[in-house]
């Protein structure tokens, strides 16, 4: 029963047809992968700065003696923490994703060399019977393993998966909107503070205001550099829908230059972008 | 009688952010003057913005907060999805090895037309190694 299921299977997969290349599906899959792996320093970072701000603002509480409306840095753990399970689903995705578009399953060259090898040493039908032999293992090798392949993936990146998977990479989009923002706000707030300490202090303790100006001046650069990966990262995630769509339409539809192009420039953003986040984060 | 919504959408959020926004761009401005300078309620004011930014940073991760919400409802299907396709990996294996069997049966096949007892024995022992494994 299983075997005729399996046979059934590897007839459907011929008939729909083989020979896309999907090149382009295991290029967006590496790329999701690699935004995946981002995420967790993102988030890790996203969560450090607003204990950062916190603090920061604390000292300028006690200083000014002043209330401020409280940072939800508890709300921020707290949603940080669900999209780091959302981020374990995708990153399995594009894992299973990038394994079923590998072509190292297809060996249809080697193994019909290998039947025309046993016919050829055993000499017991004529050439031309052993290449026709050969055509035909390698035929069916190949329309088997790429049909088969290319309808999984189809049914993997299109419908109610392609809808999942836009509906989650949204919530990626709007944590890199919110990080970037929250960065933005905590250079204003650094600005204020460093501003407000010049303003009352000055006169009194020039040399601790000096020197709490060059702190805060530091940290505000380091915040700069951050915001500014951040939003390569928001602009490189922002791409992943197009590159998504594009990919699934060429295992349809192949338009092998327009798809390439597209997921191309997608992965060579993302990776600029990773690059960047490396070196802004410290991460090694 | 008004019913006052007490979940707000995307987009009224996102209006509300960019009024805080901009009221602490303006005070963040005028602070920075020398009228704001001299301004006898500087420190307050320099609080109110600060306010006015830890207020947005609410509102941007109760836009967050929507957004993973509806990515929690779409994981279900990304699960089964990546389900799936772990499965069809699994099928491919078999076929891939289904196919091998084949390539072993023309050999087998071939060695008996011969006659060729070595090649016999030899195809027919990797023929049954490929039905007995995996």
């Amino acid at each position: 029963m299983k075997g005729a299921r399996r046979a059934g299977l590897i007839v459907v997969a011929m008939l729909t047809g083989c020979g896309t290349n999907p090149a382009n599906v295991r290029t967006l899959a590496s790329t999701i992968q690699i935004v995946t792996s981002d995420t967790p320093n993102v988030v890790a970072a996203d969560e450090a700065s607003c204990r950062q701000n916190a603090a920061l603002q604390d000292e300028y509480k006690n200083l000014e003696n002043q209330t401020l409306a409280p940072l939800p840095c508890e709300q921020l753990a707290t949603v940080l923490d669900s999209l780091l399970e959302l981020n374990k689903a995708l990153q399995a995705y594009g894992a299973a994703l990038n394994s079923m578009a590998q072509d190292q399953f297809v060996t249809a060259d080697t193994d019909s060399k290998t039947v025309t090898g046993s016919l050829q040493m055993l000499d017991v039908v004529s050439a031309p019977v052993v290449a026709a032999v050969g055509s035909l293992f390698s035929l069916v090798e190949t329309a088997a393993l790429q049909g088969y392949r290319q309808h999984e993936l189809v049914k993997a990146m299109t419908g109610q998966p392609a809808a999942a998977f836009k509906t989650v990479t949204a919530a990626y989009v709007r944590l890199g909107d919110q990080y970037a923002g929250a960065l933005e706000r905590q250079q204003s707030n650094i600005t204020l503070i460093s501003n407000a300490i010049v303003h009352d202090y000055s006169r009194t303790e020039p040399v601790s205001t000096a020197e709490m100006s060059v702190r805060l001046a530091a940290l505000h650069d380091d915040v700069a550099n951050r915001a500014a990966a951040i939003k390569d990262f928001v602009a490189a995630v922002a791409k992943v829908d197009p590159a998504f769509d594009a990919a699934a339409q060429d295992l349809t539809t192949p338009s092998p230059k327009e798809v390439y192009e597209a997921v191309k420039a997608f992965a060579a953003q993302v990776t600029d972008a990773h690059d960047k986040l490396k070196k802004a984060f410290g991460v090694p | 009688m008004a019913v006052i919504d007490p979940s707000p959408s995307r987009e009224e959020l996102e209006s509300l952010a960019a009024v805080f926004k901009q009221a602490e761009a303006s005070l963040e401005k005028y602070l920075s003057t020398e009228e704001g300078q001299k301004d006898a309620n500087f420190t307050k004011l320099t609080s109110a913005a600060i306010s006015l930014n830890n207020a947005a940073d609410g509102i941007a991760i109760m836009q967050l907060h929507l957004a993973v919400e509806q990515g929690a409802e779409a994981l279900e299907v990304i699960n089964q999805t990546t389900a799936d396709l772990q499965h069809a990996i699994i099928v491919r294996n078999e076929i891939t090895r289904d196919l091998g069997i084949v390539q072993s049966v023309v050999a087998f096949g071939a060695a008996i037309a011969a006659g060729d007892i070595k090649s016999v024995i030899s195809s027919g022992s990797d023929l049954y190694n490929k039905l007995t494994s995996g």
